[in-house]
């Protein structure tokens, strides 16, 4: 389990090895040591509650689909995107409704039965399985041409501090959720802050140097010879950290505004810092594969910017005869839309370092949802709108499929990266094979 | 260090005087030994490489070479020719006063060791706050509340303190007053560290359940969430000897399920997974202690004890790790630590900074800060703009890379009351000085030996000098070295990875009774009858107790029990799968008792095998291996000490036979004045160990080792002699004699030793 103590977390990243390695060794490299070949990636971007079906699905399959209005921010990107409509989660089981949503969502496999109560419904816990950004991460790691520092990273924007199965979509094995980082701030440590402190530790090696020659004065020249030995090897250390520095890549450490409170009102910038940071790490080559959380499942946010003053969940209730609900619940996924196109627009702008391509092009990103619509907390007809060039699927298009089981798109995936998974999740809903229709 | 010198002419002037010493031996060697031993006794390659130093009387090493050698033709120098080389070869090099002279021991500059490291960092931060007083009860604070998955106060049904974590309710309510089907319990308190290393908790339940250990705010283990069937939970963490660590857990009971069980365990190091012992555990007094978890490369433990003689690139690498950590923790507990908000940017705060880092130097420097030094760490990091934050990461990056903090003894000036205070500390503690000593060192009140000693008996109350003492008798007593522990399952039923571990205990607490209980008397350790059983060892080892019952001190007459001598988990340590062995343990009582030393083996022998001779005793058989004579310049030692101990078979038990014959467990042993005593049995052993000289002086010389991690001589040749003398004279008090190596060492910086001619 992810667990955010910061000093835990740094001896884990120097991991088992840091007895024999020299400090230096367990730094990240920025440099780009993964050679010429293509960089795939995978983006999956969650917004909680279903959608407003008829202002989401296009009314027409095909290249001359037309969107509608929850869809509309990304009309620029219209030829890169891919919109599935008729692909349903169909696992059953423990947990209600958006625990399956969620909890099955990229796993494809039931809950355990557990201790985690919602509505009516029989209690659950955590999945029985990996889910498929982690499955492809695992693959991705296990080859050292497509192996990054960190392989994937977990972002999230307003994801609720309660570890549960409504909270979690990310599993690295049954039982194993992982918590998404919602603090941009911590991301940024996460991803440079260990660089900073090589800098600082250059610096500081120097001044002890300094005061050994201080110290050396005091001591009789048996002794001497002990500090001297000692100081060797910091001044070896020194000319080390040195040496690295002026190898190591001239990427920059991105600047964060400064004190942005982690709370709904900051939302939008929260949204926005944290897709930037998305965006450099991929351009640094920290990681290939990314989650992007917005809430969780049952996501309550408030989102005052845009004129609605009531909770998401809560309106999410709402019948569809509640007009001016469901406007108001369309405005919300346009929003989320806009920023899923704010993360397109930084793919397409950013180069391939290395190539005359853009990130998107080597890029995929899902937009999904633990639930098709909210009042009927259906699982059929799932969002899953894909954008980017990144998995050589047939983009430009609007595909109806006859109610699929997501288990399919999911293999999909990892075929695309290259691993010819058989089955993935739960088997049964896998002996179709991989989604057809993509390419 | 300027006391070296002095030793270094004394020494000069000696070697001079040797000159005119015994022709007769000195031409002897020459021409008859040299050749293998080297001109100076110092060995020669492929012929015989080990120096010639040992610490035979003179009388033994004449009869030794008029016996074996030369190796290729003994019996060629005897008489007054062995005599004469023997007498050369005693005084030139052989001699631990030759020892002395050739190779003058001296006080040495010394980085922190490993466990100093540790725990100074543990206090060093502790001393900013987060650490609570102990308190004295047991068992751990529980608290009933009839609540959904939640703690609030005012719902609280019940409240007591019980023994240890283990409940189970099927169906039923813990109270009467618990009406509804939601409810939770939560247990807090401290939990004590037997010994450092790392534990493996184990929280065992069928519900929902999270574990905090030594942090308030990140649970070691989150299974709030139940899933699945997995009830164990299992995590490690590394705690430090002797501290006590805040501990909570809390379990709720969800609607539908109808059992709760919660039971929370742990599996020391080398011990068994057993629930937390009540006397481990209390109700409240719980801290939250640093303990690093960077790895650092063992430290020199060539000469029986830990020493910082030496540097490797992997000890500097490790302690900058190890800084990154510390500035990592502090940056993450800066409220806590320095009153000061992390992302703090006011004068108020940076005056705050500036006071927590000087502070924290003072500390780790373990003395006031000169204005160059408090300039060239702090003050240029801290000063203008310079954001908050980075600029206390840092300097406490910078101090702890620092020679001042990495290093005791830079500053050697007797007078100095802060040498004094960092000597009592890292003697009795392995830890940098406390406010209370510090208080005293600035106060210039450590300059006389009642003060030192007031300080010293303040210091010894503390829990850091057990656990010093512990690891002092773990290392005497080779606990970690006991390889025949582990036996075949089924060879002796019953005993099992839980008896083994149920022995350790019983071996710590007899040490700990004796060493802290008013006489604590050496002794004891040697002749006590009394062994500290529970339901379990009883049963296996034959005394009379419950099975069920808790650790207690049951005296056994009949078994001839006599203290660690014949613990039966150095018996069973010192024995082989299925028998005995009267070689480990006759080594044992050699170095590790008498303070002898013994070559290794000149071949590796593999012994032999019980079956190949069923008819022969244990005795027997290694008697037979071992009767050649270049077997027997050693195992005419070892053998003999060894035999003593044949009443306890392979696993600590009592016995009168080994398949149908009777024990022998007589024996002997030849004393270093070259007169034999007899031995009956292990009893009799005990009570001639306890009135010689040698096996007095080496417990001394040990604990000297151990406390001061320096050799006693470099303290001159007579500390150790006036050492012994105060410990007889005060009834062989291991306290005492702990008291007065520290107040001594503190006291009186090493004198250059001073060798008498012989």
């Amino acid at each position: 389990m992810n667990r955010p103590s910061s000093r835990r977390q740094f001896l884990k990243d120097i991991g088992g090895t840091a007895a024999t390695l020299p400090f230096l060794l367990n730094l990240p490299s920025l440099g780009f040591a993964n050679g010429a070949a293509r960089k795939q990636r995978l983006i999956v971007m969650f917004s909680p509650n279903g959608v407003v079906q008829n202002t989401f699905w296009p009314d027409t399959e095909g290249k001359d689909f037309a969107f509608k209005q929850s869809l509309s921010p990304l009309e620029p990107y219209k030829a890169k995107t891919l919109v599935l409509k008729g692909v349903c989660n169909k696992i059953k089981g423990d947990g209600d409704g958006h625990m399956r949503g969620m909890g099955c969502l990229l796993t494809g496999i039931e809950l355990f039965p557990g201790n985690i109560q919602g509505g009516s419904d029989t209690p659950a816990g955590w999945s029985r399985g990996i889910s498929i950004d982690q499955e492809i991460t695992r693959y991705l790691q296990g080859h050292p041409e497509t192996r990054t520092r960190f392989g994937s990273l977990e972002f999230g924007v307003q994801v609720s501090e309660r570890a549960d199965t409504w909270t979690r979509m990310s599993y690295a094995g049954p039982n194993l959720p992982l918590a998404p980082i919602s603090n941009p701030y911590q991301m940024l440590q996460k991803l440079y802050g260990q660089r900073e402190d090589q800098a600082m530790l250059a610096s500081v090696l120097d001044e002890v140097q300094e005061d050994f020659t201080k110290i050396r004065a005091k001591v009789s020249s048996e002794d001497a010879h002990l500090l001297d030995q000692h100081a060797t090897f910091v001044r070896d250390a020194e000319k080390e950290m040195k040496e690295f520095s002026q190898t190591k890549s001239d990427h920059p450490t991105p600047k964060l505004e400064a004190g942005v409170k982690n709370d709904t009102e900051h939302m939008p910038k929260l949204s926005r810092m944290q897709i930037d940071l998305l965006i450099d790490s991929f351009q640094s080559d920290a990681a290939r594969v990314a989650t992007l959380q917005y809430t969780q499942s049952v996501g309550g946010a408030k989102m005052t910017w845009l004129g609605v003053n009531e909770g998401h969940h809560t309106l999410s209730h709402e019948p569809d005869e509640k007009k001016e609900v469901q406007e108001q619940l369309t405005r919300i996924n346009t929003w989320y839309c806009a920023e899923l196109a704010y993360l397109v627009k930084r793919l397409s702008e950013t180069k391939e370092p290395g190539t005359n391509q853009t990130l998107l092009d080597n890029t995929v990103v899902i937009w999904t949802n633990e639930l098709g619509k909210g009042n009927s907390h259906t699982r059929d007809n799932i969002p899953f709108v894909l954008v980017g060039n990144g998995l050589d699927f047939t983009m430009g298009r609007s595909v109806f499929y006859p109610m699929v089981p997501h288990n399919r798109l999911l293999m999909s995936l990892a075929h695309a990266f290259g691993n010819q998974l058989t089955t993935f999740g739960n088997p049964t809903f896998c002996s179709d094979g991989v989604l057809n229709r993509l390419t | 260090m300027s006391n070296h010198l002095p030793i270094f002419l004394f020494g000069l002037l000696w070697s001079a005087a040797l000159v005119g010493a015994d022709d007769a031996g000195r031409k002897i060697y020459a021409d008859r030994c040299a050749s293998c031993h080297g001109a100076q006794g110092q060995g020669v390659r492929d012929k015989y490489s080990d120096p010639l130093v040992g610490d035979r009387s003179l009388a033994s090493l004449t009869r030794y070479i008029s016996k074996q050698m030369p190796d290729d033709k003994p019996g060629e120098c005897t008489g007054d020719d062995a005599a004469h080389v023997a007498e050369f070869i005693y005084a030139a090099f052989y001699s631990p006063e030759a020892q002395l002279r050739s190779n003058p021991p001296r006080v040495e500059l010394a980085r922190l060791t490993i466990g100093q490291y540790r725990n100074t960092i543990a206090d060093l931060i502790g001393s900013f706050g987060g650490v609570s007083k102990a308190d004295e009860r047991h068992g751990i604070q529980a608290e009933y509340f009839n609540d959904k998955r939640g703690f609030d106060g005012k719902k609280r049904v019940l409240d007591r303190i019980e023994p240890i974590i283990n409940v189970r309710f099927d169906d039923s309510k813990p109270v009467e007053q618990m009406d509804k089907s939601e409810w939770a319990i939560r247990w807090s308190g401290a939990v004590t560290a037997p010994q450092t290393g790392d534990y493996d908790f184990n929280l065992e339940t069928v519900n929902g359940a999270r574990l905090w250990v030594n942090d308030k705010d990140v649970p070691l283990i989150d299974a709030w969430v139940r899933s699945g069937d997995d009830s164990r939970h299992i995590a490690t963490i590394r705690l430090l000897a002797g501290r006590t660590y805040f501990i909570k857990v809390e379990a709720a009971k969800e609607k539908k399920e109808t059992v709760v069980a919660v039971a929370l365990k742990w599996k020391p190091p080398h011990q068994a997974e057993q629930f937390i012992p009540e006397q481990m555990l209390s109700p409240g007094g719980g801290s939250q202690w640093l303990v690093l978890g960077t790895p650092f490369p063992p430290d020199d433990n060539i000469l029986g004890y830990e020493r910082g003689a030496s540097v490797s690139k992997a000890w500097d690498d490790a302690t900058t790790q190890a800084a990154f950590e510390v500035a990592g923790y502090v940056t993450n507990h800066l409220q806590q630590l320095a009153g000061v908000r992390a992302d703090a940017a006011d004068a108020e705060s940076r005056k705050r900074a500036v006071a927590f880092c000087r502070r924290f130097a003072e500390r780790a420097f373990r003395r006031p800060l000169s204005d160059e030094v408090a300039r060239m760490y702090i003050d240029q990091h801290l000063g203008g703009d310079v954001p908050i934050l980075p600029g206390i990461k840092r300097i406490v990056v910078q101090v702890l890379k620092s020679p001042r903090f990495l290093y005791n003894g830079l500053e050697n000036d007797p007078n100095d009351p802060y040498v004094v205070a960092s000597r009592l500390s890292y003697d009795l503690w392995d830890s940098m000085p406390d406010q209370q000593l510090t208080d005293a060192a600035n106060g210039k009140r450590l300059s006389t030996r009642e003060a030192i000693a007031k300080e010293v008996d303040r210091m010894m109350a503390d829990g850091r000098t057990r656990t010093k003492m512990r690891e002092f008798y773990h290392r005497w007593l080779k606990l970690d070295e006991l390889r025949g522990l582990s036996k075949p399952s089924g060879q002796f039923p019953g005993y099992d990875e839980n008896l083994v571990s149920d022995l350790r205990i019983s071996l710590d607490m007899f040490l700990d009774d004796v060493t802290w209980s008013e006489p604590s008397d050496f002794r004891q350790l040697m002749q006590s009858s009394n062994l500290f059983l529970n339901g379990r060892l009883a049963q296996f080892y034959g005394a009379k107790l419950p099975a069920d019952a808790p650790f207690q001190s049951v005296a056994l007459p009949d078994q001839g029990r006599s203290g660690v001598l014949t613990h039966p988990l150095l018996m069973a340590g010192f024995a082989y799968s299925a028998t005995t062995s009267p070689i480990h343990r006759g080594v044992f009582v050699s170095r590790n008792l008498l303070g002898r030393r013994l070559r290794a083996p000149p071949d590796s022998i593999t012994p032999d095998s019980p079956e190949l001779n069923p008819d022969l005793t244990t005795r027997e058989r290694i008697g037979k291996q071992t009767r050649k004579p270049n077997c027997m310049t050693c195992h005419d030692m070892i053998n003999p000490l060894g035999f003593t101990m044949e009443h306890f078979d392979a696993v600590g038990r009592m016995r009168h036979d080994e398949g149908g014959k009777p024990i022998d467990s007589s024996g002997s042993y030849r004393r270093m004045d070259g007169d034999v005593v007899q031995f009956k049995d292990a009893h009799d052993l005990a009570s001639f160990l306890v009135v010689s000289t040698e096996a007095q002086g080496a417990f001394v010389e040990r604990v000297f080792k151990n406390v001061v991690k320096e050799p006693i001589l470099a303290y001159g040749p007579t500390e150790r002699d006036r050492l012994l003398h105060y410990f007889v004279d005060h009834a062989f008090s291991i306290r005492a004699l702990l008291a007065e190596i520290s107040i001594s060492s503190a006291l009186a910086p090493p004198a250059p030793p001073k060798v008498a001619k012989p």
